[in-house]
């Protein structure tokens, strides 16, 4: 009789197991919503992020747009996606993982920086369009236009050095350029540790290895002349 | 109101001619572009009678009789080539300095390497200039030789003079910035907040194509367009060619900078401007100003856009010497070597200006004047335009 029921039954582990299978989707479900949830939030946060970013371009006029968009997507990217650069690597190849990432980081600020810097040398360029046809307005109502197209490229050229001695000397245009070498010295720097890397594995001498060699040699050299004058 | 006349008709005709004109321009531009064309510069003959590392002593071999047995040592900058001295004859410095009988001697200071990154102002100034120096006047058999710096070597020159006045017979500096703190000049302001330390400790050497786009970014709408579109208006005559492709070729031709010598020559120049004050050291040493007192002439450009006359004008004012002389010429700042108008005046002038200074009584034909007399004399290009003078009473 107890066999039979147990026969009836089927055997404990395989009971076990369809039980088990039975909460799958249930399982599945809460995993889903668990997900569906988790990307919901990050969608929020990236929309509350962006949302800066479009709340600043927003009220420019037209003419400081390019200027906002850059301070804008400088700031951005400083405030909230540098985060992830900045996380700490774990591992073996941690080392290794965080220069490359420098570089990373670097790159994307030099980036900036030099979108930065030509927006504002390119600004002469268009504003001395502007003022010749303000030029040429002023020629017009006087009744005095040129008649030789040269006149007109002349015009052009010397409005066109003017604006940029006036952007050279300003203030703005010295932190821009100091602001672009700086970052690209960073760059650089961050790049050639990687590269380094990279060399180290291979049988060839590195720029730092030299460098090391080099300044003892000089210091050598240096002492054997002091020491030939010497005599 | 009546409508403002434009002559539409007058301009698209006008039009018309310069496409007419160009393209006759451009067929006969193609045959010279293709054909032989002599751009060689620095084709003065010389021998390199000493080396040292990078460094190559050239003298000159004489053209004419030799007038004066001080030789002149030239010294370039750092910056460019001292082949701008003889970018073509008719508009060479060289083969004017040598028809005027002058025994010249020129430093080459080559291309730095990145060996060359830990040098300083201190071994360019009492190492490489001093021993070429020693070797010239043990070849001569000297006390003394005349020296002439441009721009960087130049004030070079100025450092030497005040380190090493025993061995300076007549100073000549031209296009020289002593004088920094000025806000003439765009490189004067570019440099003042510049992280030099940065700079030098990412490259080691500063690259020669950084600082040519730094010296286009300082003038480009003539740098960078008028220039070329001068060159497309002109390119169907084969001497102009000729004559801009051996400015092209000079002036992209940029050595390396030595890092350590950058970074002392942009923090102690540039930004603390501590030569002028007789406050900056070099090799341990000051370099004070007021010991130099052998004659001085300072030659500058009024429009020079590198190294302003702000920049020159004081040093006359801080040397020692009771013989000096400013000279302004209306003229930028590598006009002064290249230009036609100051080709005829500029050497001889300055030979001249030496011969009257050389201790050499024999060689000399003009018999050198009393110290007084020299200095309230007033000299015959002050009468040109071309030419301003201010000298030191």
């Amino acid at each position: 009789m107890a066999d039979n029921s147990k026969e009836k039954k089927g055997p404990e582990p395989m009971e076990t197991l369809l039980k088990g299978a039975g909460m799958l989707p249930e399982i599945f479900l809460k995993m889903a919503q668990t997900g569906l949830k988790n990307f919901v939030n990050f969608q929020e946060q990236w929309l509350e992020r962006t949302g800066e970013f479009r709340k600043s371009t927003k009220s420019s006029t037209h003419g400081d747009l390019k200027e906002d968009a850059f301070n804008a997507w400088t700031r951005l990217y400083e405030q909230e996606f540098r985060k992830f650069f900045k996380i700490p690597q774990l591992g073996l190849t941690r080392l290794y993982q965080e220069k490359m990432i420098r570089w990373m980081d670097k790159f994307n600020i030099y980036q900036a920086t030099v979108a930065e810097f030509s927006r504002l040398l390119s600004l002469p360029m268009e504003k001395s369009f502007q003022v010749l046809q303000e030029k040429l307005v002023e020629l017009t109502d006087k009744g005095g236009l040129p008649e030789d197209p040269k006149e007109y490229y002349q015009m052009w050229i010397k409005i066109l050095e003017g604006r940029y001695m006036t952007l050279f000397q300003s203030p703005e245009y010295t932190r821009a350029l100091n602001k672009t070498l700086d970052s690209m010295s960073e760059c650089s720097k961050a790049k050639k540790e990687v590269l380094q890397d990279f060399l180290n594995m291979l049988p060839v001498p590195t720029h730092k290895e030299l460098d090391e060699l080099y300044k003892e040699i000089y210091l050598l050299k240096k002492r054997i002349k002091e020491l030939e004058k010497k005599k | 109101m009546t409508p403002p006349k434009i002559s539409v008709d007058l301009m698209l005709s006008k039009l018309a001619e310069a496409a007419e004109k160009a393209r006759t321009r451009a067929e006969k531009a193609s045959e010279i572009l293709l054909g032989p064309l002599e751009t060689a510069i620095a084709t003065t003959p010389c021998d390199v009678v000493y080396e040292e590392d990078r460094i190559k002593l050239k003298h000159y071999r004489p053209t004419t009789k030799i007038q004066l047995s001080t030789p002149l040592l030239l010294v370039y900058a750092l910056i460019n080539r001292e082949t701008m001295l003889d970018l073509q004859p008719g508009k060479s410095v060289v083969q004017n300095f040598l028809r005027e009988g002058i025994d010249l001697y020129m430093i080459d200071w080559g291309y730095p390497t990145r060996k060359d990154r830990y040098l300083t102002i201190d071994d360019h100034v009492n190492g490489y200039m001093d021993n070429a120096v020693d070797f010239i006047l043990k070849k001569h058999n000297l006390d003394k030789i005349n020296l002439m710096g441009i721009c960087m070597g130049g004030t070079f020159c100025v450092m030497y003079s005040a380190l090493h006045s025993e061995k300076v017979q007549n100073l000549v500096t031209t296009v020289t910035p002593t004088h920094f703190d000025t806000d003439q000049g765009l490189l004067h302001i570019w440099m003042r907040d510049m992280d030099v330390d940065r700079i030098v400790e990412t490259y080691g050497n500063i690259p020669g194509d950084i600082m040519n786009l730094g010296f286009l970014l300082l003038n480009p709408a003539r740098l960078m367009i008028d220039k070329y579109v001068g060159f497309l208006e002109n390119m169907d005559n084969k001497k102009f060619v000729e004559n801009f492709v051996r400015m092209e070729k000079w002036i992209f031709d940029s050595p390396d900078v030595p890092g350590e010598t950058f970074r002392q020559f942009v923090r102690d120049c540039y930004q603390k401007n501590l030569l002028i004050r007789s406050k900056m050291e070099v090799g341990g040493q000051v370099v004070d100003l007021k010991k130099i007192t052998m004659p001085l002439l300072n030659y500058y450009g009024k429009y020079d856009h590198l190294v302003p006359p702000e920049a020159c004008e004081p040093l006359i004012t801080k040397v020692g010497s009771n013989d000096t002389e400013n000279v302004c010429l209306d003229t930028g700042h590598i006009g002064i070597y290249v230009s036609s108008k100051c080709q005829k005046e500029f050497v001889p002038r300055i030979a001249q200006w030496l011969k009257q200074r050389t201790t050499d009584k024999k060689k000399c034909k003009t018999k050198p004047p009393s110290r007084k007399k020299r200095v309230a004399k007033k000299t015959p290009a002050q009468s040109k335009p071309a030419l301003k003078t201010k000298k030191n009473k």
